[in-house]
Formats: structure tokens, C-alpha cells, sequence
């Protein structure tokens, strides 16, 4: 009797348990503005939008990327909101409504649905994938998406995306250039550099892929041997027999379109294997070197190399961007030591772009229809959004996030900047390798022919490069 | 030849890791017939609790190691006590299921305690470099894993052998009342075979997390270990480790030679085609036991 009650007693409690626990994930990420700063009433309100991976295979670099946008959001909701005519006074409200998918299609779709019905200024969108799957749709809802990166098939029309930078195929052609250029080429001359890519099966893993081997086949530097696929989290087995056929295949640079997990693995491989310096690894901007000193420590980390877009705050202390983004971190984070990091700094810069460019768009709202801020808060529609703000970034400085800021967007050109610097880690710490260099526009022939991309221009409000 | 003989060391080394894991499997399901889903994130758990111990908290790595070994020590108490004694004598999917519910339960726990980030153990744990045998590459971190699954497995193989729990375990594989008759303990062989596989699955998680870095993705290499006890046979240590062995084998082949001419991430599909194949012509795997009941 004393079992059977001990039992059921013990089974309600694990039925309890199991039920609270996907209830409160459920209930966690439900919309919730972060200002919290103190109550103004009378102030109106806009809102923006985000559906994020926290959990799934890119919850490395959200994280840090959306305590970044939190941050800088509960900064800004202490100033009194945004300030829209410029008077150092907040004057409107910015609610954030966001979402948590776990990379889970579906449940990114539940939530486009779910905000869609909000009519939102604009979203900004996790994944490639789901950024391509969602380009048509979007134009039909005319929801401008921003998104942290795009693969290059995010970048031409018709959509209604927009990017934080560059495309990954060009920040991928432009570290591989940097690369023959300043460390191949001098140490073999006259030879023609061999890369694969080992990276994630999917649209934002494969974005290196073409735009490079495009890249490589036009200016004969280097051409583009394998491209393989690993999973999101690559496991070692297939790392190490991937790496032993590279080298069977003489490849001298190793290319991966990932997040910091799958550096890593490769890192490690590179070097117990002995294959390094002979064959080094590079990854886009998503696979940050610091993050990979954190995972790997310094003897596994030595040599690895990536582009960035934005100042570090491990090599660029007295940057004014990073200063700004340690005391948002100072301020409002709990203490975590290794932020601010360079998601960090993209994360601030991805909601100062998008909080501008509403306001660019409450303004322009009000100069066209003569009314008060309260009814271009009501009025204003994403469509707004993409052609009085997107559109018109051009002098805006964003904090001093990155060197050439305030890139904008001509109608056809869908990134905020094209400009990279190679950072990477060099006895034992993260350097800074390579000055600030544009990154080659690699937009296929038959866009052209088409007539896309005429009065593609990225402007620049700094000292050009 | 050189690359054959290259890729089937490394998938030797690989394949050591895979046999821990493998064993973990079958020392629950010999001792209770329960196939333990949850052993794949016993995994997870070591490689995160080895995080915590050694650089969240800088403990010296003997003891951030004990504190993992007592983690999988309380946790396979716990699993047994909680969830699986109270399922004594119902039908036998009802633990099944709740050791997938487990495996779902952990996995959601650890994302909620260390979030979705993935951590690695820096320079902390085992020797880097390498060792050339002729043309062979030997990574040091991979070779002294795999002494240390063989070590746990010769460890377990001669508790069983040479102890009396180990004995009263394997009275206990062979029929549940009989064992109960001749005065075994039979819960307390549970609990014992709960205990070891967490072990071996904590064990497994810090080798793993050292190679691969920390993340609850760590959990697949648990799931593909599956292939290899079903190769293997689901009641045989010996077999597990062949299977493990063999796995490791059957992935870096597969990568080195299949991988090129098919799309998407065939390391995933291989494992579990060529269980398909042997569950076929073998349904209890190659040193599995053939029970034959009489009708």
C-alpha cells in the first residue's frame, strides 16, 4: 500500500514537472517589450519585430547578438523611447515583440503568421533558410525583413529583405583574396591556391559555395576543389576523414559558411592531425575567433582566421562603438565577462538600423501627411519603413559600431555595407590581421542581363577606403 | 591504400567512444529489458557537468571529473528510483517511452541551465599533437579516449565477472524470477545497472565534449550508437564494442569515399542503412542472444 501510494505520488510530481517545464519555455519568449524604463503614457508606441533561434543550431551566436539588440533597446527605452525629432527626448515607445523557433521551420512559420497579423514595420529574421523560403511572401505582406546576413540569393529582387552587411559569398571571395594575396601567394608564387569548403548542408551553409568558386574562376587565384557537408554540429569522425581526404587532395585553405561549433571541430582536427600550417582554416563572420579561444583555447585556435564587419572588442578597446557597447553591457547585462563580443556589437547594431529607420520613417510619414507623431505612429506601414528608411540609411553613424557605417541601400542594393577586416588568432590572442578592404560584388551575369542591380552604389559617409 | 588504412585508424579511434556508449546501452537492457533512449543524453549531461566543474567553477580536473562521475553516479539513482521502479511489472514500452521522455526532459533542462550556447574545455583535458606511425597520423586526444573506453569497458567487463553483483546482474539478465527465487535482489540489481550505464554515458560525454565542444547536439552521437548495439547484438558487451568498433569504421569510409558522390550528410544515413541490412539477415545482430520459446 505504502509503494503503490509512494508511486503515484511520485508519478503526479514527474507529470507536474514535465508539464511546467514546455509550458514555462513555452510562456518564456512570449511577446514582452523589454522597455523598462519609467511609464511616459502619453507617449506613442511602435513596434518591431523578431523571430530568433535561442535554442537551435544558431543559438550561439543569437544569444549574444540579441542581448546586444536588448540592451541597447533598454538604453534607448531610458532616454524616454526613440527620439524622433532629435532633441535628446524620447518621444515614442519602441515595443518588441519577438519569437524563439529553435531552427524548427514550422514553428518559425506559427510565428511569422502570429506577427503577421500585427502588420509589422519591420522583422527582423534568423536563418537563411528561412529568410529565402520567406522572401515572396513577405513581398506580398510588404513586411521589410533584416536580417544578420544573407546568402546571396537573399539579395536579389524582387524582395523586400535587407542585410546588416555584406553577402556571405562576398565576405567569403573577399577572406579567401585576403588570404592568397598577403600569406599564399608571397610563399608560392605563380601557384594557384586550392580550396575546400566543409560546411552545413543548407542555404546558409552552402552561401559560400558558388560566389567563391565564381570568384576563384574569375581572377585565377584560387579554384575551389570539394565541397563537403557536415551536420550543424559537426561530429569528429566526420571532420577528420573529411580533413584526410583534403589533404590527399593537396587543399591549402579549408572554408566553412558555420557557426563557431563547427570551426571548432575543425580547428582541433587541423592540428591533431598535424595538417597545420599547411592547410588552414578560415569561416565566415559567424564563427568569431574569440568565441573559438573561448571553446578551444590558444594551441588549437592558432591560425584560424575570419572576416568582420564591425570593430572587436577584444583588439579595438578604445573604439567609441565598443566603448558604447561595454557600457550597454555594463548597464544592463548581469555580469557576463566574456560580453561584449563582436555579435554582441552586430546585435546593437542591428536594432539601432532598424529603430532609425523607423524613425526615418515617422518622420517622412509626418512631412507626407501633414499629422502629428501619434498618427504617423498609426499610419506608418512597412512599406514606409523600406522606402523612407531602409532606403535612406545613407549618413546615418550608428554609434561608431564599425568604421564605414551608414551604408546604404540604393533600390536594388539590399546590404548595409561592404566592407570586411580580417581578424584572427595569433599566439594565443585575437588580432586584427588585415586593414578594412571592400569585398568584391560577385552578382551573376544573368542579374545583370536582367537589369538588376543599375544604380548599385554603397555610400559612405567616412574617409573611403 | 594509404588513405583506407588512414581513415580505418581513425574510425578505430572514433569507434571507442561509440563502444562506451554502445555498452551503456546494453548493461540497462540486459539487467531489465528497458531499452534506455535516455542514454543519449547522459551524454550531454557529462559534457556539460565536466564544463560546469572545470571552468565555470576552475575545479583541478581530477575533481572536476569526480564531481562528473558523481553527477552520472546521482542521476542514474535517481533515474531508477523516480521514474523506472515505479514502472515495475507494467508492459514493457511503458518505461520505453518515459526513457524518450527523459531523454526530451534532459535535453530541455540543460538548454534552460547553459542555454543554447557551445562551450568547449580550452587546453584542461587530455594531451593535443599527434604521433606519425609511418604515413598513419595518430591524434593523441583520440588515442587516449579510446584507451580510456576500453579501460571503462575492461572495468565493467571484469565487475561483472569477478564480483557478486556482477554475477547476481548476470543471473538476473537471464530470467527476472529466478534471480528473485535464488534471494538476488533484483531491484537492487536495477539500480545498479542504472547507475553504471549513466556512468559509462558521462564517461562518454567528457570525451566527447573535449573532441567536439559542449552542446546538447552531442546527444546524436548517442542516437547513432544505436546502429552499432543492434549490429552488435542488444544483449552482448562484446558485441557493442565490435559495433562501436565497426561504426566507426563504417563513418569514416563512408565520408572518405561515399560522402563526395552523394548530397546532404550521409554519416547520418550509412549507420542506420547498414543496421537496416543487418537486422535483416540478423535479427538479433551478430552476437546477440536467439531466444527461442516454446509455443
Amino acid at each position: 500500500m505504502k509503494v503503490k501510494l509512494w508511486s503515484k505520488v511520485t508519478f503526479v510530481m514527474v507529470a507536474l514537472v514535465m508539464m511546467a517545464l514546455p509550458l514555462a519555455s513555452a510562456c518564456a519568449p512570449a511577446a514582452a517589450p523589454p522597455t523598462e524604463g519609467p511609464p511616459v503614457a502619453a507617449k506613442p508606441h511602435v513596434t518591431i519585430h523578431n523571430i530568433i533561434d535561442l535554442t537551435g543550431a544558431y543559438a550561439p551566436i543569437a544569444i549574444p547578438s540579441e542581448k546586444g539588440g536588448k540592451h541597447f533597446l533598454a538604453w534607448m527605452a531610458e532616454q524616454g523611447g526613440l527620439d524622433v525629432d532629435g532633441d535628446g527626448v524620447g518621444d515614442v515607445i519602441v515595443d518588441y515583440h519577438w519569437a524563439e523557433f529553435g531552427n524548427v521551420d514550422s514553428r518559425f512559420m506559427a510565428s511569422y503568421k502570429r506577427f503577421r497579423l500585427e502588420k509589422p514595420l519591420i522583422m527582423e529574421m534568423w536563418s537563411s533558410p528561412n529568410q529565402e523560403m520567406l522572401k515572396p511572401i513577405c513581398e506580398r505582406d510588404e513586411i521589410p525583413m533584416y536580417g544578420i546576413g544573407f546568402s546571396d540569393p537573399q539579395l536579389y529582387p524582387p524582395a523586400w529583405n535587407y542585410m546588416d552587411c555584406w553577402s556571405y559569398g562576398e565576405s567569403c571571395a573577399g577572406a579567401i583574396e585576403w588570404y592568397y594575396d598577403e600569406v599564399f601567394e608571397p610563399a608560392h608564387p605563380g601557384e594557384k591556391m586550392q580550396v575546400a569548403h566543409l560546411t552545413w548542408s543548407s542555404a546558409y551553409g552552402r552561401a559560400g559555395e558558388e560566389p567563391s568558386t565564381r570568384a576563384g574562376e574569375n581572377n585565377g587565384k584560387w579554384e575551389v576543389v570539394a565541397c563537403e557537408h557536415c551536420l550543424t554540429h559537426p561530429t569528429d569522425p566526420e571532420v577528420m576523414a573529411y580533413l584526410t581526404s583534403f589533404e590527399g587532395m593537396g587543399v591549402d585553405m579549408v572554408w566553412s559558411n558555420t557557426i563557431v561549433n563547427t570551426p571548432a571541430v575543425i580547428m582541433k582536427g587541423l592540428h591533431k592531425l598535424d595538417l597545420y600550417p599547411e592547410m588552414v582554416h578560415g569561416a565566415n563572420l559567424w564563427a568569431p575567433a574569440d568565441q573559438l579561444l573561448q571553446i578551444n583555447g590558444p594551441t588549437t585556435s592558432e591560425g584560424y582566421f575570419c572576416p568582420q564587419p564591425v570593430y572587436v572588442p577584444a583588439c579595438d578597446p578604445d573604439q567609441a562603438g565598443v566603448k558604447f557597447a561595454k557600457m550597454l553591457q555594463d548597464t544592463y547585462g548581469r555580469g557576463e565577462a566574456w560580453l561584449p563580443n563582436i555579435q554582441y556589437m552586430r546585435g546593437v547594431r542591428m536594432k539601432a538600423n532598424m529603430t532609425e529607420s523607423v524613425r526615418r520613417a515617422l518622420v517622412g510619414v509626418m512631412d507626407r501627411d501633414g499629422c502629428d507623431l501619434a498618427a504617423a505612429c498609426d499610419r506608418v506601414t512597412g512599406k514606409d519603413v523600406k522606402e523612407m528608411g531602409l532606403q535612406t540609411l545613407a549618413g546615418y553613424e550608428c554609434y561608431d559600431l564599425c568604421p564605414l557605417m551608414g551604408a546604404p541601400a540604393g533600390k536594388d542594393d539590399r546590404r548595409l555595407a561592404d566592407t570586411d577586416r580580417v581578424v584572427g588568432v595569433k599566439d594565443g590572442k585575437v588580432v586584427v590581421l588585415s586593414g578594412w578592404y571592400k569585398v568584391p560584388r560577385l552578382i551573376p551575369e544573368e542579374m545583370k542581363a536582367q537589369g538588376y542591380f543599375p544604380d548599385e552604389e554603397v555610400k559612405y559617409t567616412r574617409t573611403p577606403l | 591504400m594509404e588513405q583506407i588504412i588512414k581513415l580505418i585508424v581513425l574510425g578505430l579511434c572514433m569507434g571507442g567512444i561509440y563502444a562506451l556508449v554502445a555498452v551503456g546501452y546494453v548493461v540497462v537492457y540486459k539487467s531489465t529489458k528497458v531499452f534506455n533512449f535516455a542514454q543519449a543524453a547522459m551524454i550531454t549531461v557529462g559534457a556539460y557537468a565536466l564544463y560546469q566543474a572545470l571552468i565555470v567553477w576552475s575545479l583541478p580536473i581530477w575533481a572536476a571529473v569526480l564531481f562528473t562521475l558523481a553527477v552520472g553516479v546521482a542521476l542514474g539513482l535517481l533515474v531508477e528510483r523516480l521514474l523506472m521502479r515505479p514502472l515495475i511489472g507494467q508492459p514493457i514500452l511503458a518505461p520505453i517511452v518515459v526513457t524518450l521522455g527523459l531523454m526530451l526532459l534532459l535535453r530541455g533542462v540543460i538548454l534552460m541551465i547553459f542555454g543554447g550556447q557551445v562551450y568547449g574545455y580550452g587546453e584542461h583535458f587530455l594531451p593535443l599533437g599527434a604521433w606519425h606511425v609511418g604515413f598513419v597520423t595518430l591524434p593523441m586526444i583520440q588515442v587516449y579516449a579510446f584507451i580510456i573506453s576500453m579501460v571503462a569497458i575492461f572495468a565493467l567487463i571484469q565487475f561483472y565477472n569477478r564480483t557478486r553483483m556482477g554475477l547476481a546482474m548476470r543471473v538476473t539478465h537471464e530470467d527476472h524470477v529466478v534471480a528473485q527465487n535464488l534471494g538476488i535482489n533484483v531491484k537492487r540489481v536495477f539500480q545498479y545497472s542504472w547507475v553504471i550505464a549513466c556512468v559509462l554515458g558521462v564517461i562518454s560525454g567528457m570525451l566527447l565534449g573535449n573532441i567536439q565542444g559542449c552542446c546538447v547536439e552531442l546527444d546524436v552521437t548517442g542516437l547513432m550508437a544505436i546502429a552499432a548495439i543492434l549490429f552488435g547484438g542488444l544483449e552482448s558487451i562484446g558485441g557493442a564494442i565490435v559495433g562501436g568498433l565497426t561504426l566507426g569504421v563504417l563513418q569514416m569510409l563512408t565520408i572518405g569515399y561515399l560522402a563526395p558522390l552523394m548530397p546532404g550528410e550521409p554519416i547520418m544515413m550509412v549507420p542506420f542503412a547498414f543496421m537496416l541490412l543487418i537486422l535483416i539477415f540478423k535479427p538479433y545482430g551478430l552476437f546477440g542472444l536467439v531466444r527461442i520459446e516454446r509455443l
